[in-house]
């Protein structure tokens, strides 16, 4: 076992981000901002120190072209590492997600691949408003070729970047920003998380809490609750939702045979709906209730606090779901 | 051009129109799935720049992309079996008229998506540059693409980082059925480029002299480092749109007066007036392409 410190998610992203780019001289970020201003959110401070311009590449206000340009690149063999500044103005970049980077090498074979790792801060808690706090993670659940990982933790978001170069596939990063400032253990020497790998993170036999990204603590310290009311929360942090860890899933669900899932995107159409599906499919001899989803509300994110806290799923919401669920 | 470089440019110029009209045919007879967009009086853009290409250059297409991979060198037989839908096509398959990328060709890709492939080009050049490696990125493009956001993104973006990039557009006068007169502000496509103070030329795109030497310039000048150039070739679609398309939005007049400018009847004549045609070369090499395209669809259609 190597040794740990406590960092923040912000140092230990900056860490993995650095580190790809001492190791892969294909590696280069691109975006708004990041340069000397170190990006909206400072992930990217005193990177262009190191590496200069040419490497840290600031853009215009061009989300569209910077995915798409990135995606040219990665063609050629540059290993584009892009931050879109918040999640809502990835919408602006969609055609170069789906139409590109999720279908070149998929249409012309794999000599055409373009592998891109697009970061963004996504996800509501900071008050920001209707198009400064989405997560489209549901969003993008539904297009082929991608891979989607939401880490919950310092350890998990350098990791999950690293693993990402590994995959040499296109894979979005949602970086819940009111994680960036929470500190957590990470090992001395970073280690790759693959995608497609949860995680356990409590062991119970009574109700699955299936979360991920900010979420996941709030899952923790509903179970806590839970098991002062002898209610044992099996609590699993999906950190990629897209490959899914469905044996993961599934292993959960078949020993608690009740479950929630508890998203950042809105329900509809969402991560739910798919584990919803998945244990509909393998699981469902084992269901004692219903399968609940948790998420965002049917709405725009509101900028009032009370308002976009009633929005998102919280810890007695959690807890007051599965003692729900218990009773059915 | 030297006279072997007409001589190759013309022959370039008739396999591309053969090919595309014998598409047509099987497209008529029901043969072939999907649909088409053909590149039947364009053909002197795709020959006259790709022959002023070098091999490490990198070609990116769009919807209408035939003669340009064509141009490039592609396998006639391996293109009609993509068409068909088969494995041996370029993309297994999968693409269709509008998906083919050869990669020992450097050509990068036919795309379905107007204006997509243009910042494609703008971040392979961005590549080339990074790593110092030679080789200009070219896209074609059609006019109707300029209506399209990430072509302004694209374009600023290669002139503030001074990328090698050819920018192509292929102004054949429709985007489907709308004139260019009725959804730009001003005359030419080149006059919205102009605006990312980059070298902009506009050239007849039926004479392939004038499209060859405008492309080797601009070539020589992007791969100076002196940044990108954009390169508006006037020319016509004498095929409609895309299958079923009868050309409701253009008189018959006007496609005369155009049919007048025929890009492969002027170098003919050129040619035949320059003592290096005859008629009965021109009979030959009928003769030799309609062989050449039967012996494709028959590999297309046994793969």
């Amino acid at each position: 076992m190597s040794t740990t410190r406590q960092i923040s998610m912000s140092a230990a992203i900056r860490e993995a981000l650095t580190t790809l780019l001492r190791e892969h001289e294909e590696v280069f970020l691109i975006g708004e901002d990041i340069g000397v201003y170190g990006g909206a959110f400072k992930i990217t401070r005193g990177i262009v120190d190191e590496f200069g311009p040419e490497r840290i590449i600031d853009t215009p206000i061009s989300e569209a072209g910077i995915v798409s340009v990135a995606a040219g690149a990665a063609l050629m063999g540059s290993r584009p590492i892009i931050e879109i500044m918040f999640m809502d103005f990835m919408a602006l970049a969609f055609d170069g997600i789906i139409n590109v980077a999720a279908k070149w090498q998929a249409t012309y074979g794999d000599e055409f691949a373009t592998p891109l790792i697009i970061r963004a801060p996504a996800g509501g808690g900071r008050n920001y408003g209707p198009t400064h706090s989405q997560s489209f993670e549901g969003l993008l659940l539904n297009v082929p070729n991608l891979a989607i990982c939401c880490p919950s933790n310092p350890a998990d978001a350098a990791g999950l970047l690293l693993g990402a170069y590994d995959a040499a596939t296109t894979v979005i990063m949602v970086e819940h920003k009111v994680l960036y400032a929470r500190q957590g253990p990470v090992a001395e020497h970073l280690q790759p998380v693959p995608l497609g790998q949860g995680a356990r993170l409590r062991r119970g036999s009574d109700i699955s809490l299936i979360a991920y990204g900010r979420h996941v603590s709030a899952a923790l310290q509903a179970a806590e609750i839970l098991a002062a009311e002898e209610v044992q929360a099996d609590v699993i942090d999906l950190r990629t939702v897209k490959p899914l860890d469905t044996s993961l899933i599934l292993d959960s669900l078949s020993n608690t045979g009740r479950g929630i899932s508890i998203e950042e995107s809105p329900v509809v159409g969402g991560v739910g709906a798919e584990i919803s599906a998945v244990i509909m499919a393998s699981a469902f001899e084992y269901l004692e209730a219903p399968f609940a989803r948790l998420g965002a509300a049917e709405q725009v994110i509101p900028c009032s606090p009370a308002l976009e806290s009633a929005c998102f799923p919280s810890v007695d919401g959690i807890a007051a779901k599965a003692r729900e669920l218990m009773s059915y | 051009m030297t006279d072997g470089q007409l001589l190759a440019a013309y022959r370039t110029m008739c396999r591309i129109r053969a090919f595309e009209l014998r598409l047509n045919e099987l497209f008529l007879q029901g043969i072939v799935p999907g649909t088409t967009h053909l590149c039947v009086g364009q053909e002197a853009c795709a020959v006259g720049v790709n022959m002023a290409l070098t091999a490490d250059d990198m070609v990116f297409s769009n919807h209408r992309g035939h003669g340009h991979l064509l141009g490039r060198g592609g396998d006639p037989a391996r293109m009609l079996a993509e068409i068909f839908g088969h494995p041996h096509g370029y993309s297994g398959g999968r693409g269709g008229s509008q998906h083919m990328a050869v990669k020992e060709l450097n050509f990068m890709g036919t795309h379905g998506i107007t204006a997509g492939t243009i910042p494609l080009a703008v971040g392979a050049a961005l590549n080339r540059k990074i790593h110092r490696q030679p080789g200009v990125a070219v896209v074609f493009f059609g006019e109707g693409a300029i209506g399209e956001g990430i072509f302004h993104e694209s374009l600023n973006m290669a002139a503030i980082w001074k990328l090698p990039v050819l920018f192509v557009c292929e102004n054949n006068q429709y985007a489907m059925s709308t004139r260019h007169g009725d959804i730009s502000p001003v005359g030419n496509a080149a006059d919205r480029a102009a605006a990312y103070a980059m070298t902009c030329r506009i050239v007849d795109g039926n004479d392939v002299v004038a499209v060859h030497e405008t492309a080797a310039a601009a070539r020589a000048a992007a791969a100076a480092a002196e940044g990108p150039v954009f390169i508006e070739l006037q020319t016509y679609r004498i095929s409609g749109h895309s299958r079923g398309d009868e050309c409701p939005y253009r008189s018959r007049e006007e496609e005369a007066q155009w049919a007048e400018r025929d890009p492969i009847v002027r170098l003919r004549q050129r040619l035949a007036a320059a003592g290096l045609w005859t008629d009965a070369a021109d009979t030959a090499l009928e003769t030799q392409l309609a062989a050449e395209l039967a012996e494709a669809e028959e590999s297309a259609r046994q793969s």
